[in-house]
């Protein structure tokens, strides 16, 4: 006798339904993989109040997977849990908005970032954490600045940067190159280094945004930090001679002049610091998170140099300087508490440390370089932060709205492929800044 | 023994609602799937595109058409509009001649069929972002496959970065979406010429018909409803193109290469301008339709 194996319908559904309804099952009986309580010992479980943070540091950052170890272990009653994010920008609106976002964030903390959040009442002031953890006494007032709208704080910024020139102390060394102190004395090192076939400067804008930092380089050497200042908050225009001159020098003279490696806009940001690696070209105008990648010796041999690009026609020089991101804590956080306890644990002596000696980058407090085992590259930025903050201009596009920005970004690489000119590009960024003081997403930076 | 109830005319037999039940029950879980997912959203966008709105805000102010009348002046949108365009052109014409010279190629008897075939259809199982990652680097400026070839025959005067050079960027993303796609082509006009009644070509080869009369005129109309399908879903496509553009370029160098899609991302997303967004994005669905329309409707009329 044989078994038939057709099947009905009714099997089918039949199956299906157990299939489902086992699934469910299941589903309802299997815990969590991490449950937040603490059990351990036999004790009665302690529910933890739980934080989430997200950040964009990548999954694999050891120094801040670290510093989230070292707070949920120091804080029993909290457990944080870290998720890396690489688009933030695209949804963190929406899942904050739908109360499904995170409790403390690490954004941007431009007027067009954190600012959108702030004035949407998606943030949680922070006056008084400020007050509560006495962070005026640690904090640098830039990190609260920074992190303001309307009057009112919203976050500690973070990452302290500046820009300036590396180069390869070797390279000099041999060209008999010394470092200039005008820009005069820049473009004969530049002419020298081209005479012998290295790249005087390596520059890659394929991702746009480099575009930016140069600008910010050479409108605080010609145009002022005061000028730049009131421009950025939309009381001076961006198409002032000194800012069209700002435009010029970098983006048509030197590219013209054959300062740079060829194909500039095509070649990305790494690619560019390959180039720098590999010792074909000699210098770098960039900022000082690339401290960490321009003293490793899988990178590069060579010892790295850094200066501040020199002043133009006499000029006083405003290099930029300025703040990564900062930590902003979600307006439905489920345990404010737990998130001011995280931020303050975040800059605290006990993890200054892992800032500085496990990522090369500089937290937004007080320290003395010398008590921490760093490079001295990254020690002669810190001590130049030290000294110079009063004197040191902007990184314009971390405070600018981002529809300025986006013409900044577009219109630099048109510059540089002759689509456009210096003036047309000024007149664009003067433009795009008259729209964003009509839609009110200008910050005001001046004194 | 009882007679069964009589089924008036117009109502449906137990059975026969039995069997609807189970066909509704089949049908209503992806119906609202498609509700919650594209139609609902759908209704959203029209809706937001008649407001202010930066995305976080919850208050989203009613502006009416405001946003489509400021749609018209926007030279962004019309110089994005000219690259879709461009890209409808290219990058549907292209692809379907490959794929249909290809297809007949094989098709009158070539070897390795099967082989070619897969060949052929390989770039379509890749996702866009590695075929955008693939030939990034085979563009690369420093040490991509195009210049070190142009430069090992003694062209060096035209290797350049591609990607980065205003003159030649849209081109270089075209050439990238032709080769991903062409396969697809290739693919399904190879099913429809299965169909092809080989009597026929046999017939106009008696009558003295050479081979590209035969092709024009006896393998090409046969081809024709699978011909029609491809170039309607192409010319979607062109106007939807948003992935192999915004991983190569992100619409660069400058806007040289901004299609509606990405000015749509950048204006939602980078520009937290998401009622001006929607706006684009209602542009660029009506585009998609009427086109793929008028081109259905064209066809059908010469069909008749």
């Amino acid at each position: 006798m044989s078994t038939s194996l057709r099947h009905t319908r009714r099997d089918f559904l039949r199956f299906s339904g157990g299939l489902s309804a086992s699934i469910l099952a299941v589903a309802c009986v299997t815990p969590g993989a991490d449950t937040g309580t603490d059990d351990s010992a036999g004790e009665p479980a302690v529910e933890k109040e739980q934080i989430l943070v997200w950040d964009q540091f990548g999954e694999d950052s050891v120094g801040v997977n670290e510093i989230v170890v070292k707070f949920n272990e120091a804080h029993p009653e909290y457990h944080v849990t870290r998720e890396a994010q690489t688009n933030m920008r695209d949804i963190l609106k929406t899942s904050l908005d739908a109360g499904a976002g995170p409790d403390v964030m690490y954004y941007d903390t431009g007027p067009g970032f954190a600012g959108v959040l702030a004035r949407a009442g998606l943030l949680l002031p922070l006056d008084d954490a400020y007050e509560q953890y006495a962070w005026n006494e640690r904090i640098l007032p830039i990190a609260r600045e920074r992190a303001s709208f309307d009057g009112v704080t919203y976050g500690i910024g973070n990452e302290l940067e500046i820009v300036g020139t590396f180069y390869n102390e070797r390279i000099f060394d041999e060209q008999g190159l010394a470092v200039p102190d005008t820009h005069d004395d820049f473009l004969a090192v530049c002419e020298a280094l081209k005479a012998q076939d290295i790249i005087p400067m390596a520059w890659g804008n394929q991702n746009k945004w480099p575009a930016g930092h140069t600008f910010s380089v050479f409108s605080g050497n010609i145009a002022g930090k005061d000028n730049l200042a009131a421009a950025i908050s939309g009381e001076l225009a961006w198409n002032e001679p000194d800012f069209v001159e700002s435009i010029q020098i970098p983006f048509v003279d030197m590219v013209d002049a054959g300062y740079y490696n060829t194909d500039i806009n095509a070649v990305t940001y790494d690619d560019s610091n390959l180039l720098f690696y590999s010792g074909q070209a000699a210098m770098r105008l960039t900022g000082s998170w690339m401290v960490d990648g321009y003293t490793n010796p899988d990178n590069i041999t060579d010892p790295v140099g850094f200066f501040f690009y020199p002043s133009i026609r006499e000029k006083v020089i405003a290099p930029p300087a300025g703040l990564g991101s900062g930590y902003f804590v979600g307006r439905d956080a489920q345990s404010p508490e737990g998130a001011f306890a995280y931020l303050n644990f975040l800059f605290s002596d006990e993890t200054i440390g892992d800032w500085l000696e496990g990522m090369a980058m500089i937290p937004p407090v007080r320290l003395n370089a010398d008590d921490y085992s760093i490079s001295d590259l990254l020690r002669f930025t810190i001590i130049e932060i030290q000294q110079n903050a009063e004197s040191m201009g902007f990184n314009i596009d971390v405070l600018t709205p981002d529809n300025y920005n986006t013409m900044m970004f577009d219109g630099f690489q048109e510059v540089i492929g002759k689509v456009k000119t210096a003036q047309e590009q000024a007149d664009d960024l003067e433009a795009a800044m008259q729209e964003a003081i009509e839609r009110g997403t200008v910050m005001d930076i001046t004194p | 023994m009882t007679a069964a109830a009589p089924v008036r005319r117009g109502q449906l037999s137990p059975r026969a609602k039995r069997k609807a039940l189970a066909g509704w029950a089949f049908v209503v879980p992806a119906l609202l799937i498609y509700a919650f997912f594209f139609v609902q959203p759908f209704f959203y966008s029209i809706y937001y595109s008649l407001t202010d709105w930066n995305g976080a805000d919850p208050v989203k102010q009613f502006v009416g058409l405001g946003n489509y009348i400021k749609l018209a002046g926007d030279s962004l949108l019309w110089q994005a509009l000219g690259h879709n365009l461009i890209w409808v052109i290219i990058g549907t014409v292209s692809p379907i001649a490959i794929g249909l010279l290809l297809g007949v190629l094989i098709w009158t008897g070539a070897l390795g069929r099967v082989l070619f075939r897969t060949i052929y259809f390989l770039p379509v199982v890749l996702s866009e972002v590695v075929i955008a990652i693939i030939w990034n680097w085979i563009y690369h400026p420093l040490f991509g496959a195009v210049n070190q070839i142009l430069r090992g025959i003694g062209l060096d005067h035209l290797a350049r970065g591609w990607l980065g050079d205003p003159q030649t960027a849209l081109l270089a993303l075209l050439m990238t979406a032709i080769w991903s796609y062409y396969g697809f082509c290739f693919v399904i006009i190879m099913a429809g010429l299965q169909n092809v009644d080989i009597s026929l070509v046999e017939a106009a080869t008696i009558d003295g018909a050479n081979g590209w009369q035969r092709f024009i005129h006896v393998i090409v109309p046969q081809l024709s409803h699978v011909l029609t399908m491809i170039t309607a879903f192409t010319l979607i496509g062109g106007f939807n193109v948003f992935g192999i553009v915004f991983v190569m370029t992100q619409g660069g160098p400058g806007t040289a290469t901004q299609v509606i899609a990405t000015y749509t991302y950048r204006k939602a997303f980078q520009e937290s301008q998401v009622g001006y967004g929607a706006a684009l994005s209602m542009v660029m669905t009506l585009l998609s339709l009427a086109t793929s329309y008028i081109f259905i409707r064209l066809r059908e009329r010469q069909e008749q």
